[in-house]
Order: C-alpha cells, then structure tokens, then sequence
C-alpha cells in the first residue's frame, strides 16, 4: 500500500565525515610562531571524524517520521544533508520535491530590523514556490504571532520566546513537500506552545512528507507513522514507533 | 536563477536597510564616512603638507574612494562567514549568495559616495564632465577584484580566524604604500617596484588617471592591467572555493 505512494526522498549508501583541522594551527599568529620555531615541523594533517554511515533511507508521501536518537546520533546532521545544507561526499540523496526545514526556532535574522521586515525575509527564503502569496503570508503569520506591538519593533530587542513565535508563525504558514523539523518546541512559551502545536499539527498533516526529531516521546507519538532510530551515525531502526521507543530505551539503558 | 536574483535584492535591501536603519539620516551616516576621512585627509596633505599636484583634491577623492570600498569590503566580509553561520547553518541560503549580498550592499554605498567625486568634479572642472562614460568600465573591474578578494578572506578565515586581525592590519600599511595621497610619479626610481607589485595600486590607477588625464591610450592600458589583476584574483578565488567550499559549513 505504501509502496505505491510517490516516492519524495531516496537516500542510498550516504556516508558523511567531519574534517578534522586542516591545519594543525587555527590562527595566524600560531603559524607564524611555529614557523619560526620550527621551520619544517608538520603543518597539514588530514583526517576525519564520521558522523554518517551509510545511511539509506526512502521516504514516501504520507509518510511522518519520528526521528529518535540520543544526541550526537547523527540526527541533525543527516537532516542538513536532506535539506542540502552539508554536501556528503558519498552516496546519493534523491529529492522529489521542495524542501523546507527548520533547525532553529529563535533565528534573529536581521536584529536592526523589526519583526515585520524579518518575517517578509523568512517568507522570501523559504516560500519561493509561493510568490504570490508573500504579502498574504506575511500578514496572516504576524496576526498568528499575537507579538501586536511589538511587530514593528526591532527584533534585537525580543525575548527568546517572541523570535520562537515570529519564525514558527511564518514557517508554518504553508504546507511542503518534504517538511523537516529539528526540536521546534523549544523554546515557546506555554501558552504559546498549545495554539503553535496545532498549527504545526495542521502543517504535519497537510504537507507530503515529514521528518520530525525531538526527544518527546508524547510529541513523536502523537505526530508520527513511523519511527527511525539512530545511533552512531546509523540508521538501527526503521518501522513502528512502540517497538523503536522500545528499542531506544535499550539503547539508552546501555549508555546510562 | 530568478529566486535568486529576488533572494539577493532582498537580503541586499535588508542589509541596507540595517545598515541605514531605515531612515535617510542613516543613510547620511554611511556616506559621511568616506567624507571625514577624505576632508581630514585633504587637509593634511594640501594644506600641512603643500603637496603641489595638479587638482589635489580631485586626485585624492579618485583613489581614496575606490580604496575605501576595497577596505570595507573586505572588513566586512571577512569574518563573514563566522559572524553569518547561524544563517549557513539554518536556512537555504547559501554562502556565496551571503557574501554576495554584503559586496553589493558596500558596492551600492560606494556609489552614492562617488557621487561625491561627481559634484566636486563638476564644481572644479564642469567641461570635463565626459569622462563619466567611461567610470563604469574601472568601476566593474574593481568590483570583480574586490568580490574575489572578499571570498578568498571570508573563506580563509573560517579556518584561520585571526586573519581579519592580520587583513585589517596589513590594508593600514598598504594605505601608506598605495600611491593614493601622493601619485605614483612622487617615488623615487629605487622604490618604484613596491607600486609594481602592488596590485591594489593597480586597480585604483585607472580611476586616478581618468579623472587626472581623461581617457587617453594611458586610461587603457591602465585599465587593461587592472582587469588582468582582477582575473588573477578571481582564479585564486575560484580555487581557494572549491577547496574551501565542503568544510566551510563544519568549521563556520
């Protein structure tokens, strides 16, 4: 049944590794000390530390993926990939269709600007398919925010908690084909955080497909059909969501 | 290729609008700049100093205002990249259309700038107005070495972070050694290969000798050395971005 629906995202075989420093020094004041000190001491050193390992992984529409793992597991990394933010130099990601993720829930873009210009930014980086629709975006997501007066003044001047609401209004203004989203929630107000999840709730079902990382087990639940767990830079589970909280649990008894 | 030629104007008009903060009193602010330095400068030299050359003021406002857009170009780009990574990290917008939007925004600012040279020209020297037309042609040359003087910086600096301590360093030497206040004819023959081997000089020459000279077969080959200088930077921008461009996201 689910094998028939549109194919969005083929992962095959991707493998990342971090570079280690390409140089043994990370200022200029170092290489000209150790030049001096040592004129024919090694300078370059090559190496790597891998974060992803041959990851493979097909994403379908319909599809509402619960990305779990504890941290440093790869997840957000192979969501960077996904989203084409970190170019892997092995395997392959196929993408069949436009991309929206969210990393960062408090992004500042611009702090001398206000919270309106911001949000116009927000809209023009991430709904180039929906030009037309930008003005209509705009208005609808500030009106969501409730920032009232505080929408025409700069951002820098915001609490945490009010550029969370600015940049998740906006973002979720409009559904994607492949939707990502990196532990949204953290950082809303309370109140906020109610009214926020039934729009994202209501961006979740709307859009095609959707990978979704947080450590809430209840948050995951409540959103996913399927569950991915990652440890170590694998992908060491794939399937239903009981038998991967299951499994992570295990996982996490080891660590402790 | 139209998204992002619309992403570039607006975040270019988002920086500007930073930078001015949104009023034309900011805007004042930016250009008054280049116009303090310029008028302590003209001061000291023409007045203290009684350099004796032709139209002195011009002359400095020909090479200062160029030099002025390479410098704070290249300030600000070249921590670019750090200051910017919650941007490369977060958002679908790549480095290079960053950068590009922070030339362009100092780009725009040297514009409205040059119209400074543009009214002292005509207040000293209305009938040699015609050399106008041909501004563009040093103007694109300069901007194509100081786009890629910005990312060789920017990309550098990512790996070695103190290097914009050192740039900044080396372009208030560099101001001494560029024939800018003085013209190059004023350096004795023995120190005359520090100019050669500048290429700074080199790029802003075009513009002393055209507004100095008018567009003579001297403006040309000028010119023709400035736009070799220029593809010279460029290459070495290109190689040192594809060298740089797969770990720069993991190091920013």
């Amino acid at each position: 049944m689910r094998e028939n629906k549109k194919l969005l995202l083929d992962i095959k075989n991707l493998s990342l590794a971090f570079p280690l420093r390409l140089i043994t020094s990370s200022s200029m004041r170092d290489i000209f000390i150790s030049t001096l000190a040592g004129p024919f001491s090694k300078k370059f050193e090559r190496g790597s530390f891998p974060v992803l390992k041959d990851i493979n992984l097909q994403v379908r529409e319909g599809d509402r993926i619960g990305l779990i793992g504890v941290n440093g597991a790869g997840k957000s990394t192979l969501c960077r990939c996904i989203s084409g933010y970190y170019q892997p130099r092995t395997g392959s990601i196929e993408r069949n269709g436009a991309i929206r993720a969210l990393f960062e829930p408090a992004l500042g873009l611009y702090p001398e600007l206000s919270g309106r210009e911001n949000a116009r930014i927000l809209a023009e980086i991430y709904f180039q398919q929906y030009r037309d629709e930008i003005d209509e975006i705009v208005k609808e997501s500030l009106e969501f925010s409730e920032l009232k007066n505080f929408i025409d003044a700069p951002i820098k001047t915001y609490s945490k908690g009010m550029l969370v609401r600015l940049t998740l209004s906006v973002l979720s203004a409009r559904p994607a084909d492949i939707l990502i989203l990196d532990e949204v929630f953290d950082g809303a107000d309370e109140f906020f955080r109610e009214k926020l999840s039934a729009r994202i709730k209501k961006l979740i079902d709307t859009s095609g497909a959707v990978i979704f990382v947080s450590h809430y087990e209840a948050q995951i639940a409540n959103v996913s059909n399927r569950a991915v767990v990652m440890g170590e830079g694998k992908i060491i589970y794939d399937g239903e969501i009981t038998a991967a909280y299951a499994l992570y649990r295990a996982l996490k008894g080891d660590l402790d | 290729m139209k998204a992002d030629l619309r992403l570039l104007y607006v975040l270019t008009m988002a920086n500007l609008k930073s930078r001015y903060r949104n009023t034309f009193y900011g805007f004042l602010w930016v250009i008054l700049n280049p116009i303090l330095i310029f008028a302590v400068q003209a001061y000291a030299f023409k007045i203290i100093f009684k350099i004796q050359y032709m139209n002195y003021t011009t002359f400095l406002l020909s090479g200062l205002l160029p030099w002025l857009f390479i410098v704070q170009s290249v300030e600000m780009c070249t921590n670019l990249f750090v200051n910017y990574a919650n941007f490369i990290r977060n958002l679908p917008v790549g480095p290079l259309t960053l950068l590009l939007t922070q030339v362009l925004d100092n780009f725009i600012n040297f514009l409205f700038s040059f119209l400074i040279l543009v009214i002292a020209f005509f207040a000293t020297e209305p009938e040699k107005f015609k050399i106008l037309f041909f501004m563009p042609l040093p103007v694109l040359s300069l901007a194509l070495s100081i786009g890629s003087l910005c990312l060789i910086f920017a990309s550098v600096n990512v790996i070695l972070r103190d290097l914009k301590f050192v740039t900044s360093f080396l372009f208030s030497l560099l101001f001494y050694l560029t024939p800018i206040f003085y013209p190059a004819q004023f350096i004795p023959e023995q120190f005359k290969i520090l100019v050669t081997l500048n290429p700074f000089y080199h790029v802003i020459h075009p513009f002393q000798i055209l507004t100095m000279s008018g567009y003579g077969a001297e403006f040309f080959s000028s010119l023709l050395l400035s736009y070799g200088i220029s593809a010279i930077f460029a290459v070495i921008a290109y190689v040192v971005w594809n060298r740089m461009k797969g770990y720069l996201i993991f190091y920013a």
